[in-house]
């Protein structure tokens, strides 16, 4: 939450709750996504390296799909704490230096 | 007196809990007229911002009314107040307060869209704005590649394109 004096002046501007607690969903939601993709980037070479040691493991398609969505999940419930920093912070600050 | 377009009436503003409380603003009654420009002075620790955060619709004083265009808003909800921040209230932020993680244009542009998202051509109010201060050379800087009178104007862009008043 370095960013909460931002946050502070979308609020002194107008922002609504709605649209300050979409924006940092979306931030965790980004984080989520680039993270899935790293990982997803590391676990798929060694699946044909698993395969080759141990021939029956299966590994379909769909279950690095299955694989993301707790990641998002995580991030989001994660984000829950930044987002209520995010809505109670005092728009007032804004005329404070 | 509600028909006066912006001020306070007996308002009064406290910080902090027993014996760490100070009051900012003890009974301060001050209306401002349409179309004039007022300049609010006094020493450090007077209630100068106290009384700005007031009349921003940004605090809500423990005591008295507060006037924007002729309506009291403190009675007001969290949600109503922030409308009336999003479409009457225009500020020009001393600190400058600009998004770092957008460009001078994109910041203009989030004014306009704070007020109203459906705006049509709001990049191209943001980009005339910004060429009529003078920094068409700068829309695609980012604020930590400007020069401090670059973002004070970066800000007036954003101030005058809400193009409502009271104007702080």
């Amino acid at each position: 939450m370095e960013n909460i004096e931002e946050y502070a002046t979308l609020k002194a501007l107008g922002a609504s709750q709605a649209f300050v607690a979409r924006i940092v969903l979306t931030q965790a939601l980004i984080c989520g996504a680039l993270g899935s993709i790293l990982g997803l980037l590391a676990v798929v070479p060694s699946i044909g390296y698993a395969k080759s040691l141990i021939p029956w493991i299966y590994t379909p398609w769909w279950l690095l799909l299955v694989m993301v969505m707790p990641s998002l999940a995580m991030c989001s419930l994660a984000s829950i704490a930044s987002v209520r920093s995010a809505l109670t912070v005092e728009p007032g600050r804004v005329f404070r230096a | 007196m509600p028909n006066h377009f912006l001020g306070v009436e007996g308002a009064s503003v406290s910080f902090g809990k027993r014996e760490a409380q100070v009051r900012a603003l003890r009974s301060v009654s001050q209306f401002f007229e349409r179309g004039t420009l007022s300049l609010v002075m006094g020493p450090s620790g007077s209630g100068k911002t106290t009384l700005l955060s007031l009349l921003g619709c940004l605090l809500s004083p423990d005591e008295g009314t507060v006037f924007i265009e002729g309506i009291a808003v403190n009675g007001l909800s969290e949600a109503e107040r922030t409308t009336v921040r999003q479409k009457k209230i225009s500020f020009v932020f001393q600190a400058f307060r600009l998004f770092h993680s957008l460009s001078a244009i994109d910041n203009v542009a989030l004014g306009f869209e704070l007020r109203d998202a459906a705006l049509p051509g709001r990049m191209e109010m943001a980009r005339d704005l910004l060429v009529r201060f003078g920094l068409e050379d700068k829309l695609n800087k980012e604020p930590n590649e400007l020069s401090p009178g670059e973002k004070q104007r970066v800000c007036n862009c954003t101030g005058f394109g809400r193009k409502s008043l009271p104007f702080f």
